[in-house]
């Protein structure tokens, strides 16, 4: 039997627990995702979302539940571990590259992952080089002809592309993509998509993407992911997500936001009624 | 001369702290405070072996791996309790104190009846036939202090060869990726703990090489030694970046060398300009704040009047 | 923007070569004056330039004006005048160890007759770099350490001087007696040391084995640096000691700490230091530096003469003088 690429199994999460901030961002998340799907999320600031993501990662460390890969129990590896399964693409351009590396290294460190690391190894021989030339230049973002060229001066929509492409430089096991077009212009954000769609349907990926965004979240995936209060609320998959339109996704968004305004044993009720 | 030869020794000599600090301060971004203790442990190291007899070579070389254990302590404090490794590197200095009297048997040793790295160099010097003293520029510079010049030439550039191809293998680059974006190192597999010891394992045994090297050619070593010595490190990488800038490790590695021995020249000059001693440690500041910001300085004079051409 | 693989190492050939104009111009710097003094010595006509005598010390000293009065009453016993026959070239280091071997070159390059180094770590720098100008050591405690020689009589040819060893067991026996004369219902001493310095954990140590024979108690606490000294008093105090001894840097330097805290439970501070009477110490027994420096006077003097430092002894200093608060009075 085949495992699913992902199993979540009771995700628990709250942040500065005990205290006057205390906030609660995963309450019980369920999720399986199988092998080549590509999930969006979508959800209201603080429903959860990139908590979700970063539980997935690793870089939040869960009160309750378990990660699976493949069926592999990895709730208690740490991040760095978990990256041999895993390609990441963050919100901040900032923060998928070394700013002071240049590109041919960045690159090369990234086609590291998942592997050892040796001393004895020649970080950019001619024909390493070569070969990362030839990725980049099958990106067409003129890339190619930078590689010496630290990453700190790139644009932001470079940076994303650039990040996209280390994430995937080794096949990643699960594609994480978080809001990786927030923080970017509509002509960049719209270059970044098209080059997710390529890469994801090329390799075909397993991939989870957070957005922001209810055209990409329509767009993209073949399953969408509505999340409210720390839950997966909605869960659109096959015919139902193809069927699905930017105003039906609004429409749910609406409902939620009612809930919201009635008091908080009241929406308890309806939840279990409606939901 | 022999003031020339021996400001260009010590800068040689303590270039190899300076690029410890770069390693931590530049390569890692984080000011590792384990330095001051790690400079005189190397020092202690190096003369209480000295002085039992053992060999220069070997008493050298287990100096530097005494300064590996401090780094090394330094990142297990840091990475197994959680401690920043700023607060990690006061602690293991502070300890590094206790361990030095004790591996010294008290505050200093003295280096002047063994044999040391220089003496070894002035030996080969006169092996290979040269002259007890020899005249530079009218002045008799000795033997004992133009032949280690030789060895320590050697001995540093070769170490900053080596470091420099380091820092661009596999392994080097993910010790960068961590400095540089701990994020991202940590997203593409790197261990960022281990990343960080390791960074201040190398870091501080060059340190320690440097504290070794620099008590045998004082002649002694001494449990103050390594006090502030962080400082001295900082001040001539900063010296040496406003000489070759930040444009990729072999630059910084070089400003490194430059940076130290051009802080030593400046110091001599100093000296040799017969300044008054209590204002040394002044115009030394001045030195350090010029570099700072002269090359930007120069730059706006240079650029003004090209501007109107490159925008046209 | 250039990138790394941009970078080679012959790159480096312009910030060598300014390096080496900067080294140059150090180097150069002091030249012509050197062919001026070379150029009076050859005018029969013109008198003499005064001989250069380079006083070389470690760190600042609080004593540093008086020590030099000191050699000059020894040079003017041989009949020799400031300004006239020799001037004094002093210079400190500071505290700072890179810069000590760079001052005692630059004395070496400037040609001067005699370098005087003053304090231990001043004459460990000389022994190693200094081949042929005569050196004459004063006000350190132990020149043998240093490697200056073996006994007063068999040492390197160029270096002589004169030491205080101070921890003598005598010396130390001499403070214990003054302590009692002063303190005469006396049962515990504090000992405030620093044990990063040898000459500190030695003083405290004879002077710990000289009260065990007068039936005195010695509780040591270590000050290890200057911010140390009050707490540390403070834990003398609270260990009723009835006297306190102070040795070492770290404790000289927290003096005034040491002091207040001392003072406030009228518990009496003896000191290894004259300077420190001033600032409130009961009492200070210490070498008599006076003579040594008028000895070492002497010594730089027969050497200007034309004498060799091979053939003059070192000169152990053991006479001790004592100070008390009331002779300022």
């Amino acid at each position: 039997m085949t495992h699913p690429v992902l199993e979540l199994s009771g995700l628990h999460h709250t942040f500065f627990p005990g205290t006057p901030s205390e906030q609660v961002a995963l309450q019980g998340v369920d999720l399986s995702v199988e092998a080549g799907s590509f999930v969006a999320v979508v959800g209201i600031n603080g429903s959860g979302k990139s908590t979700l993501l970063n539980a997935i990662a690793g870089s939040v460390s869960l009160d309750r539940g378990v990660v699976r890969f493949s069926g592999r129990d990895v709730t208690h590896w740490p991040e760095h571990r978990r990256a041999a399964f895993i390609g990441r693409v963050f919100q901040n351009p900032f923060s998928g590259t070394a700013p002071h590396l240049t590109v041919a290294e960045n690159l090369a460190i990234a086609s590291g992952r998942g592997r050892r690391r040796a001393i004895f190894h020649w970080g950019l021989g001619a024909a390493r080089r070569a070969a990362l030339a030839e990725r980049l230049d099958a990106m067409d973002l003129g890339l190619a002809d930078r590689l010496d060229t630290p990453t700190g001066v790139l644009s932001g929509g470079e940076r994303q592309a650039l990040t996209l492409l280390m994430a995937t430089i080794v096949r990643p096991a699960l594609l994480l993509l978080d809001e990786h077009t927030a923080a970017l212009d509509p002509r960049s954000a719209e270059q970044v998509v098209r080059l997710t769609e390529q890469t994801v349907q090329r390799d075909s990926l397993t991939t989870l993407m957070v957005t922001h965004s209810m055209h990409q979240a329509v767009r993209l995936g073949d399953r969408l992911l509505l999340m409210h209060r720390g839950r997966i609320v909605e869960d659109f998959a096959g015919a139902r997500k193809r069927r699905l339109r930017v105003e039906d996704l609004l429409d749910h968004f609406d409902r939620l936001r009612n809930t919201d305004l009635v008091d908080e044993s009241a929406a308890e009720m309806l939840r279990r009624s409606y939901v | 001369m022999n003031l020339l030869i021996g400001a260009l020794s010590v800068g040689l000599l303590l270039s190899l702290l300076t690029l410890g600090v770069f390693l931590t301060y530049r390569v890692l971004d984080r000011l590792d405070l384990t330095t001051d203790g790690s400079f005189g442990l190397g020092a202690a190291v190096a003369a209480t072996l000295l002085a039992k007899g053992v060999h220069p070579v070997p008493a050298t070389l287990a100096a530097a791996f005494a300064g590996w254990l401090a780094g090394a302590a330094t990142g297990v404090v840091h990475t197994a309790f959680g401690v920043d490794t700023l607060l990690g590197g006061i602690l293991v200095s502070t300890a590094l104190y206790s361990v030095q009297l004790y591996i010294m048997g008290g505050g200093d040793v003295s280096l002047a009846a063994t044999n040391t790295l220089p003496g070894l160099a002035e030996q080969a010097w006169t092996a290979l036939g040269g002259p007890p003293s020899v005249s530079l520029f009218g002045t008799s510079v000795s033997a004992a202090n133009i032949a280690p010049l030789g060895m320590f030439i050697v001995f540093v550039v070769g170490s900053m060869v080596i470091m420099e191809r380091f820092l661009r293998t596999d392994l080097g680059m993910a010790v960068r990726a961590t400095g540089d974006n701990p994020q991202m190192a940590r997203a593409l597999g790197i261990n960022v703990g281990l990343m960080v010891t390791l960074g201040l394992v190398l870091a501080n045994g060059l340190v320690a090489l440097s504290g070794a090297l620099f008590a045998q050619y004082q002649g002694f070593a001494n449990v103050q030694m390594g006090f502030g010595i962080v400082v001295v490190g900082l001040a001539c990488l900063i010296v040496g970046e406003s000489l070759t800038g930040r444009r990729g490790p072999g630059w910084q590695i070089a400003g490194v060398l430059v940076g130290t021995v051009v802080f030593r020249l400046l110091v001599a000059a100093a000296l040799r300009a017969g300044l008054d001693a209590n204002s040394l440690k002044l115009v030394t500041a001045v030195f350090v704040l010029l570099a700072l910001v002269l090359p930007t300085a120069i730059k706006r004079i240079v650029r003004r009047p090209a501007r109107p051409t490159a925008a046209g | 923007m250039m990138g790394q693989r941009g970078f080679r190492w012959h790159s480096l050939v312009p910030g060598m070569a300014l390096t080496a104009a900067v080294a140059f111009a150090a180097g150069c710097a002091k030249e012509p004056a050197d062919k001026g003094a070379g150029a009076a010595t050859s005018q029969p006509a013109a008198p003499p330039a005064p001989a250069v005598i380079a006083l070389i010390r470690a760190a600042d000293w609080i004593g540093a004006e008086w020590s030099e009065d000191a050699l000059k009453v020894g040079l003017q016993e041989e009949g020799m005048e400031a300004g006239r026959d020799y001037e004094f070239k002093s210079s400190s280091a500071q505290g700072d160890l890179a810069t000590l071997p760079n001052l005692v070159d630059a004395a070496i390059d400037a040609k001067v007759k005699v370098i005087v180094t003053l304090q231990d770590a001043t004459l460990q720098v000389a022994v190693k770099r200094v081949k042929d100008t005569p050196v004459v050591f004063h006000i350190l405690s132990d020149p043998f350490a240093a490697g200056a020689g073996t006994s007063d009589s068999v040492h390197l040819p160029n270096v002589t001087g004169v030491y205080s060893p101070g921890f003598g067991d005598p010396e130390q026996e001499r403070r214990i007696e003054l302590i009692k004369r002063l303190v005469p219902k006396v049962k515990r001493v504090g000992v405030l040391f620093t044990p990063g310095e040898q000459l500190s954990v030695d003083l405290k140590d004879r002077l710990t084995s000289a009260a065990k024979k007068s039936k005195l108690d010695v509780v040591a606490v270590p000050v290890n640096t200057p911010s140390d000294a009050a707490e540390a008093t403070t834990v003398l105090v609270g260990k009723k000691v009835d006297a306190i001894e102070i040795y070492g840097n770290a404790v000289h330097s927290g003096f005034e700490s040491v002091i207040k805290v001392a003072k406030e439970k009228k518990i009496p501070v003896f000191s290894p230091s004259p300077f420190e009477i001033m600032k409130g110490a009961t009492a200070a027994l210490y070498p008599d530096f006076q003579e040594g420096g008028a000895v070492a006077g002497t010594m730089i003097a027969r050497i200007l003469k034309g004498e060799s430092p091979a053939k003059i002894p070192f000169y152990r200093l053991v006479t001790t003088k004592t100070k008390l608060a009331s002779e300022q009075k």
